[in-house]
């Protein structure tokens, strides 16, 4: 169920609705049986691996700090498990999950897990009395961890490390062709609340925060549907306080999240995937390409991604504010950086922040001198490339980013020259475009369908002067109309540095303005729809 | 109470202003006719014009007056408009398709003059048309070799009867049968128009067109009453964008049904297209010529007839030509900006095409 679909729209509108007239407590149940069946409607039979991750998670972090879960809590943690337990069986069944068909066996095995949960738990408050504070914290936030780790790595990455190690058994002459039979399906958005739940444990564990103590508001903060399938990737430390306290809803927030609704929905449908066919047109063939094709068609992605990306978390960010639900900004004018830290701190902010706070400062951070320094960062945005999908080109993003953080902080330690300059109006603008192109050859990496056409793409790049031929297949002319209202929404957001989509201009020019961006919006439905490209990480 | 009297001018005003753009963009340039002769920017403005409006400008008057496209995929239009060389033939080649077919017959001309070839095609035909065209075209001049394409992408189309349903943003306005299987045997549904003239005449009348309305919501799958409908949205640039959209998530939703992960999934499609290209070969031996197939796995749809057809042809020493074969559809260099295949790929397909023909009639002159 796409956000810009008519599903979806039905789907929000039914959910507001009765949102609006039922009391606090009951709104969080709605939410959390409204962010189930929105994730079930990509697959259900994956709603086993996030109520297992709720269910583990919510354990453990009563564990560190209460040693007990109390029996209201056991009980629906139990509950929980067995209907894990009985989706897990579904997707054992294949893609339909025919429920006459379960019946007695899955009843079975789902009393089973169950009982053996129910004595996991009633064996670690034992275990765990005996423990020091420091011992038990420690091991149930790496049971926490691994387990969320475990179930990332499995789902996301198996296929990927088993199809390289059999390239390489291979290369070296032992037949183990067999083992990529196993073809594992990726869940949408596991890679987003995984780390929301990783976090939740560690904060949990550096007692940043108190370990939420109904299951159902900890459920809702880890299915919650706004940010379920791509984020951002919000704290608990934020989002959670605002699950249990009851919310009030101005006008004022529904017309913010109207706004931004509209806004995101307008970089979707209109930007992003208006430029999707053109930039496919180059990166989707198979065939030789000019150096002129490689440029457009780069710089459109770029430009793409952010729409796409952005438009999907401001529309999520909207959807939450007309639920009285604040959600954290995930990108703050990102094309106007002139450095590569500063394109950290305004691109995939929920990212950035979560690599920096839970593995680049574990690591040491810069704290253990300027070579240990880059290792760390090497290591964190190589790891933050490889968390955006299995494939070599993701990870060759994140350490062409590594390197570029590295070559930053070099050039901090010994140029002070810059440092006199870097005020000056004229040098910013040109970093700023300097560092824009810099970005775009990364996006090359990311966009590149395998190894061999980033090579083939930077060696055109490199010598392919004289071939200017352009076969890329123009926008439809909406997205070219729609381009300028973008840039100006875009520039007005950097200069006022906030995110803000208000002009101060007469209310009859803002009105042509809208009328416009309206009408331009019509004609590009007739856009081919585009998935979210964040959903499928 | 304030916030909402602050926003309800602004509101109000942006519908206002759309609408006075809509009015100015449609009287001033784009106009409320329809011509698919005009640029390609009025095109993108004129694609969301309901189906009847498109049908009634394109048709005229009278039969002189047509478009081009409304004249195309008529079994007398192209009978009359195929005139084989006045000298010597070798080989008669009848080819039965669309615009990829057509493509190949003239590169084979080029290459081989010899050869008289006759093409009986329609924009975008499917499966269906095709082999009615073979139907009509029995008792005509006989061909040494028949040869019917089949383009994936047209391959839905048996679900169809014209091609004014699926493809609503450039209509034809041909028509042909709907054809069924029931217990292993074709039965074809006609469809209630035979030409031009008569389409007009019924567009020109209510009863007779609710006539035609009912038997396409009844017979053709991709038919939508909305987007064939005239109406005040036809003057309406907005509302013409509206219609296409919703046009185009008819037809893809239609056509997702049938066409899914890269493979055909619905079994009529299926069943139909394989009785309709046995009928074909039956027919085209019982009548003396050699059959052959070209598959046409065009972009997006790579290689996915070969699973359906290929069995059979195989299986009967069938001449088949499957362009998966020689091009492939992922690479769009192979294609040009509007989907048909490269000239260069139309040179080798015609030269595939004139290998096994000479390799077929010297099999046949051997027997």
């Amino acid at each position: 169920m796409l956000f810009n679909s008519l599903d979806f729209f039905l789907f929000f509108f039914i959910v507001y609705l009765l949102y609006l007239i039922i009391p606090f407590r009951s709104q969080n149940l709605l939410l959390l049986g409204a962010s189930y069946f929105f994730y079930g409607c990509w697959d259900v039979r994956f709603l086993f691996l996030i109520t297992f991750s709720t269910a583990v998670d919510f354990f453990c972090s009563n564990m560190m700090l209460y040693k007990s879960l109390g029996r209201k809590n056991l009980i629906k943690t139990n509950v929980y498990v067995f209907g894990a337990t009985l989706l897990f069986l579904g997707l054992l069944n294949g893609q339909e999950i025919a429920w006459k068909n379960l019946g007695k066996p899955a009843f079975g095995y789902g009393i089973s897990s169950m009982i053996g949960f129910f004595a996991i738990t009633m064996l670690s408050d034992i275990f765990a009395k005996k423990l020091s504070d420091e011992v038990r914290k420690q091991m149930f936030v790496t049971l926490s961890i691994m387990t969320n780790l475990g179930i990332l790595c499995f789902f996301k990455y198996f296929n990927f490390f088993v199809e390289n190690a059999v390239q390489v058994l291979s290369s070296l002459g032992v037949s183990v062709a067999h083992l990529s039979n196993l073809k594992i399906i990726l869940p949408v958005g596991i890679s987003f609340y995984t780390f929301k739940t990783i976090s939740y444990s560690i904060d949990v564990y550096r007692g940043k925060l108190h370990p939420a103590d109904r299951l159902f508001d900890f459920a809702l903060y880890i299915a919650y549907f706004p940010q379920l399938v791509a984020g951002p990737i919000d704290r608990a430390t934020n989002l959670l306080p605002k699950i249990q306290t009851k919310r009030s809803i101005q006008i004022k927030d529904l017309t913010r999240g109207f706004v931004l609704m509209s806004y995101g929905l307008f970089k979707k449908v209109v930007i992003a995937d208006g430029l999707a066919a053109s930039v496919s047109s180059i990166y989707n063939t198979q065939g030789t390409v000019s150096i002129c094709d490689i440029l457009a068609a780069t710089l459109l992605f770029t430009i793409q991604i952010y729409c796409d990306f952005s438009g999907y978390t401001d529309i999520a960010r909207g959807l939450s504010k007309c639920f009285g639900i604040d959600i954290m900004r995930n990108f703050n004018s990102p094309y106007f950086s002139d450095t590569p830290s500063e394109f950290w701190k305004r691109w995939h902010i929920s990212l950035s922040s979560w690599l920096r706070d839970y593995l680049y400062i574990p690591l040491g951070g810069n704290r253990s001198g300027p070579k240990r320094t880059y290792l760390n960062l090497m290591v964190t945005m190589a790891l933050g490339g490889l968390w955006h999908g299995a494939g070599w080109n993701y990870i060759l993003w994140g350490i062409y980013h590594g390197i570029l953080l590295c070559v930053y902080r070099m050039s901090n330690f010994t140029d002070a020259v810059y440092k006199s300059f870097k005020d000056s109006t004229l040098v910013k603008v040109l970093t700023t475009l300097l560092f824009f192109v810099i970005t775009c050859y990364g996006w090359l990496l990311f966009r590149a369908e395998s190894l061999h056409q980033i090579i083939s793409f930077s060696k055109v790049l490199i010598s392919g002067y004289g071939h200017y031929d352009l076969s890329l297949k123009i926008p439809t002319f909406a997205t070219l109309c729609g381009l300028p209202f973008f840039l100006m929404f875009e520039i007005r957001q950097f200069v006022q540095e906030k995110a803000t989509l208000q002009f101060n201009m007469p209310v009859v020019v803002k009105g042509a303005v809208y009328g416009m961006m309206l009408m331009i919006f019509f004609g590009s439905l007739s856009n081919d729809p585009v998935q979210f490209i964040y959903i499928q990480f | 109470m304030n916030h909402i009297k602050k926003l309800f001018p602004t509101i109000l005003l942006s519908l206002a202003w759309m609408a006075l753009f809509d009015f100015f963009l449609g009287f001033f340039f784009i106009g409320y006719e329809y011509n698919p002769q005009k640029s390609k920017l009025n095109n993108y403005f004129c694609y969301g014009i309901s189906t009847k409006r498109k049908l009634i400008e394109m048709l005229g008057q009278k039969d002189s007056e047509r478009a081009d496209i409304v004249r195309a995929g008529w079994y007398e239009e192209a009978f009359n408009s195929n005139h084989l060389n006045g000298g010597h033939c070798d080989y008669i080649l009848a080819i039965y398709g669309m615009s990829f077919t057509d493509r190949i017959a003239n590169e084979l001309k080029s290459i081989e003059p010899s050869v008289c070839v006759r093409t009986l095609d329609g924009p975008g035909a499917p499966l269906s048309h095709s082999y009615y065209m073979y139907l009509r075209d029995r008792d005509a001049k006989k061909a040494d070799i028949a040869v019917m394409g089949i383009l994936a992408s047209s391959l839905p189309g048996v679900l169809t009867v014209s091609h004014m349903t699926a493809s609503f943003e450039r209509p034809g306005a041909h028509f042909y049968p709907r054809y069924r299987v029931d217990n292993g045997a074709l039965i074809s549904t006609d469809a209630p128009v035979s030409s031009t003239d008569q389409l007009r005449a019924i567009l020109r009348d209510q009863v007779r067109e609710r006539e035609l309305i009912a038997f396409l919501s009844k017979e053709d799958c991709f038919f939508s009453k909305l987007v064939f409908g005239h109406s005040w949205a036809d003057y309406s640039m907005s509302a013409r964008f509206l219609r296409r959209a919703y046009g185009q998530h008819f037809v893809n939703e239609k056509t997702k049904a049938v066409y899914r992960n890269g493979k055909f999934v619905n079994n009529e499609v299926i069943e139909v297209g394989q009785q309709l290209v046995k009928g074909f070969v039956e027919m085209a031996e019982t009548d003396g010529a050699v059959p052959v197939i070209i598959l046409i796995n065009d972009r997006g749809y790579a290689n996915s007839l070969d699973p359906i057809f290929g069995p059979y042809l195989k299986e009967h020493n069938i001449g088949l030509i499957s362009t998966s074969d020689y091009i492939n559809s992922k690479d769009l260099s192979n294609f040009q900006p509007d989907g048909h295949f490269s000239p260069k790929n139309d040179r080798l397909l015609a030269k595939a095409l004139l290998r096994l023909i000479k390799k077929d009639i010297a099999s046949r002159n051997r027997h």
